[in-house]
């Protein structure tokens, strides 16, 4: 079985992030990055589908993501994806989900895998959005919150994470679109081994042209949704102590937990 | 002549032996150009990088190994257990650790020398057992079959070496042989009869000695298949040879998770395609050995000291006293500013040598030493500062500092001691001036007249005078030109001091202790500060100098204090108090006790 797997190059969790002085974005300088957290599990699940299938399976990492995103492939393809494709080109680049979807449905297009993985959603941007509009472009049934996969005889059961700690079982016919939860597995560690196979692997470039896809329809220029302005959070840290008898201050602290910080 | 020095755990050759420098020639490594009063540019500047290829698989690799131990390594139970956990042992096999420099063709990862340090920078920051375990393995157990051994030796051991499977060991001392290696007594001798080497006697402290398959040891012997005569080589032992043991692992200040075992040598036989490299290259091979050793264990002695300074800033940002953070404080800022600096001179100084190393250019070893001393002392201060910086919470076993305090402490002693890597470093360096110095105090006595004398200090190579300017490094960026000239002053003062030195002692200076502790210590800090401003430099050229203003801020604190310190050193060179010294420790060899009672 073929699996497309899409993963997104992002800022590693400890980075500390500064504005731009456009407000915009971030100061790239200085980041360190790494492959989303929610992806790299549906790597692994990719490679577990592969691995416990007959062997003719084939696992290809698919990125858009300017230069940098280079090393989120290397990445990939150390952990054990077979190839990579990575949409490096500028007019990939900035776009909203639907833009980066449009880009995806594309490449499935192109290489027609019987299914695709994505994680639920990215650590910076966080819309979780595109496997769903992915999903829909494409006309595949697509899963959110997957938490467990099984594969057999042409269709895929999947195990679905609802609220209050509920999930659900469902049998789905391939193709499918389905967007992997962070903890489904444990993730493998990469090898010196990986590292070394992974010099030897296929990345192959695409532009818009060899995708068929016109340019107003893709990045910058394809996004519906626009970032009007971007801010740090505004630390704000108050103490107060509220005076009184015990039986008055707990109750002018229940109140206020209700009224001020609406947790109760 | 077998000066002590030579036969000792540095296991240099006696000077005669070595190739001499023709005088024309220019030094073949930075620390040699300073020893001859010179600044070895083009060996110098710029400042080597990692070939992009292999600096993204090295890149990666840290990347790797640190998410693993991140979920693997508990330094405190390892320390606790005194043993690395079987689990982790494997899990570092898994991952290729046990590989990283083995030769592709044999399975591994053919690590270059600046690869290697920084993967051991990586695992010294987890845990400083794992990273002498896997030094034992790597750095000197199966370095000698990498090394010297034959196609079929390697063809069949190397493998496994790679995955782990056969963990090496290294096994030079003994109980009367420490840093005098060459006065071992572990014999194997030569049975025509059975055609195998028979080797008797006792090693101590030998690294992975309880976890090990594969030993590599050394003995003196004499005879051999072809009839060689009286020689010292080195052996492939196997565990389970009959009559070969090892004793228990013994208990330890640090580095608790790795076994150091006695190992006991009983008519343990050998097949002659088990001896590694020619017969009586024994000293040749374990000297290059564990110089490489060293250099690496210089680079894990640096990634401690990084580790440090994240610990101690990590501590100094949260605690409160006085209402503030001490970090406000100038006499932990200070600190913090010195272990930063350090960290950033010793670091460079390790990355040059690999980087020369690795592009095989000209020959390391002298600094290969001296960047252990460098990094050991570095850490060990780095430690004490961090200790300090945390206070009491540093002196309790729950927290990692202390443990920090006792792993590190080892670094000082094995590998070749601090003491006898400076003599040997720095005899090794004095080699070419001496010849020098020799021959024009030979033109000299000849009575050449003015002429001649002119031509003999020519020869001499080292008219700081003529040279005056010629030892600033012309390339330093402009923020940084005080330094190069404060740098370029000292270097001028050290290249005069050796000369005046070796005109003086003559000979004598192989006995001179005192003023080669001196002049080991100026060279360290010199050949620091040259790596450093050639780094701060390169990388000013290439990002500018605001893209490069933290190496240029480390760059002039550290060269600042090391050009300081070797100045100190340069001028008490033969100072008095080494007599005083001598006298005093005269008096208590022959008294055995603090010499004098407080009240009479
Ligand atoms: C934890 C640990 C692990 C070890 N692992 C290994 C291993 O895997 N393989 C192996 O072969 N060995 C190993 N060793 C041995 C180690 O290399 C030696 O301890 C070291 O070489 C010093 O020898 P020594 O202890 O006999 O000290 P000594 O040689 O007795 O030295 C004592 C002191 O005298 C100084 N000194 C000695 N000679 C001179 C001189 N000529 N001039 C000035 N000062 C001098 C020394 O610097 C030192 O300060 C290990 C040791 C330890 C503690």
């Amino acid at each position: 079985m073929k699996i497309l797997v899409a993963i997104k190059q992002v800022p590693d969790k400890n980075a500390r992030l500064v504005l731009d002085s456009a407000g915009q974005g971030i100061v790239e300088t200085d980041v360190t990055w790494e492959i989303n957290e929610s992806d790299r599990y549906a790597l692994e699940s990719a490679l577990r589908i592969k691995e416990a299938g007959d062997g003719s399976g084939e696992v290809v990492a698919v990125t858009v993501g300017p230069e940098r995103a280079r090393k989120a492939i290397s990445s990939a393809l150390a952990m054990g994806a077979d190839r990579a494709i990575h949409l490096a080109d500028p007019d990939f680049q900035n776009g909203d989900p639907l833009s980066v979807a449009r880009v995806l449905a594309a490449v499935v297009r192109k290489e027609e895998p019987q299914l695709v993985l994505c994680g639920t959603r990215s650590d910076d941007a966080g819309y979780g959005e595109t496997p769903i509009l992915l999903g829909g472009l494409l006309g595949w049934p697509a899963v959110f919150l997957t938490m467990g996969i099984e594969v057999a005889d042409g269709r895929v059961k999947v195990v679905r994470e609802l609220e209050a700690a509920r999930q659900e079982l469902s049998s789905i016919a391939l193709p499918a679109v389905l967007a992997v939860q962070s903890g489904i597995h444990e993730v493998r560690y990469t090898s010196l081994k990986g590292i070394m196979a992974a010099k030897k692997k296929t990345v192959d470039q695409l532009t818009p042209t060899e995708l068929g896809l016109s340019r107003e329809k893709i990045g910058r220029f394809g996004s519906r949704l626009q970032v009007l302005d971007l801010a740090p959070p505004v630390k704000k840290s108050k103490c107060e102590f509220i005076e009184g008898k015990p039986g008055d201050a707990a109750a002018a602290l229940v109140d206020r937990l209700r009224r001020d910080a609406k947790v109760l | 002549m077998a000066v002590f020095w030579a036969a000792g755990a540095a296991l240099r050759p006696a000077p005669e032996d070595l190739p001499t420098m023709s005088s024309d020639a220019s030094p073949n490594s930075p620390v040699h150009g300073l020893f001859l009063g010179q600044l070895a540019d083009e060996l110098i500047y710029p400042f080597p990088e990692q070939d992009p290829e292999q600096r993204e698989t090295t890149d990666q690799a840290v990347d790797a190994f640190r998410e693993w131990a991140r979920d693997n390594v508990d330094a405190r139970a390892i320390d606790a257990a005194q043993e690395i956990p079987k689990e982790v042992r494997d899990g570092m096999a898994e991952l290729g650790i046990m590989g990283m420099t083995v030769p592709e063709q044999h399975g591994g990862y053919g690590f270059g020398m600046t690869a290697y340090c920084r993967m051991v920078e990586e695992l010294t920051r987890h845990d400083a057992s794992l990273s002498v375990y896997v030094g034992a393995h790597l750095s000197i157990g199966g370095r000698p079959i990498i090394l010297y051994g034959t196609p079929e030796q390697q063809a069949k051991i190397l493998p496994q070496v790679a995955t782990g499977e056969t963990l090496c060991a290294f096994a030079l001392t003994e109980p009367g042989a420490g840093s005098d290696a060459g006065s071992m007594r572990t014999r194997a001798e030569w049975d025509p009869a059975k055609g195998v080497y028979r080797i008797n006697g006792n090693k101590i402290w030998i690294t992975n000695g309880g976890y090990a398959d594969l030993f590599t040891v050394f003995a003196r012997g004499s005879g051999g298949p072809a009839g060689e005569g009286e020689g010292f080589s080195a052996f492939m032992v196997r565990r389970g040879t009959p009559g070969f043991s090892n004793g228990p692992s013994e208990h330890k200040l640090g580095i608790r998770g790795t076994s150091t075992t006695e190992l006991a040598f009983v008519d343990v036989e050998v097949p002659p395609e088990d001896r590694v490299g020619p017969w009586g290259e024994g000293f040749k091979i374990a000297l290059q050995s564990l110089e490489t050793g060293r250099l690496s264990l210089g680079a894990g002695c640096t990634g401690g000291a990084k580790e440090m300074v994240r610990l101690a800033v990590e501590h100094a940002r949260e605690r409160r006293q006085f209402r503030h953070p001490i970090i406000e404080f100038g006499m932990i800022r200070e600190k913090l500013g010195r272990m930063a600096a350090s960290a950033f001179g010793a670091e460079s100084a390790v990355y040059l040598a690999a980087g020369l190393y690795d592009a095989k250019r000209g020959d390391v070893g002298v600094e290969a030493g001296y960047c252990k001393v460098l990094g050991s002392e570095t850490l060990w201060q780095a430690v004490n500062d961090t200790i300090q910086v945390t206070g009491g919470i540093g002196y309790m076993t729950e927290y990692p500092y202390e443990r920090h305090l006792r792993d590190s402490r080892i670094n000082l002693i094995f590998e070749g001691t601090n003491e006898i890597l400076r003599l040997s470093g720095t005899l090794e360096a004095l080699k070419e001036p001496g010849r020098r110095v020799t021959d024009a105090i030979k033109a000299e006595k000849a009575e050449l007249g003015a002429q001649g004398l002119a031509a003999a200090l020519a020869v001499e190579g080292m008219p700081a005078r003529a040279a005056a300017g010629a030892t600033v490094p012309r390339w330093a960026t402009p923020a940084l030109a005080a330094e190069a000239a404060q740098f370029g002053a000292t270097l001028a003062l050290f290249g005069e001091t050796v000369r005046a030195t070796l005109r003086k002692h003559r000979r004598a200076i192989l006995g001179a202790q005192y003023t080669i502790r001196r002049l080991a210590d100026a060279a360290i800090q010199l050949y620091a500060a040259s790596a450093a401003l050639s780094r701060a430099s390169t990388l000013a050229r290439d990002k500018g100098e605001e893209g490069a203003r933290r190496e240029i801020l480390l760059t002039r604190r550290f060269v600042d204090e090391a050009c300081r310190r070797a100045r100190h050193e340069l001028d008490v060179v033969d100072g008095s108090r080494d007599a005083m010294d001598d006298e005093i420790a005269g008096l208590l060899a022959i008294e055995g006790r603090y010499p004098s009672p407080l009240f009479t």
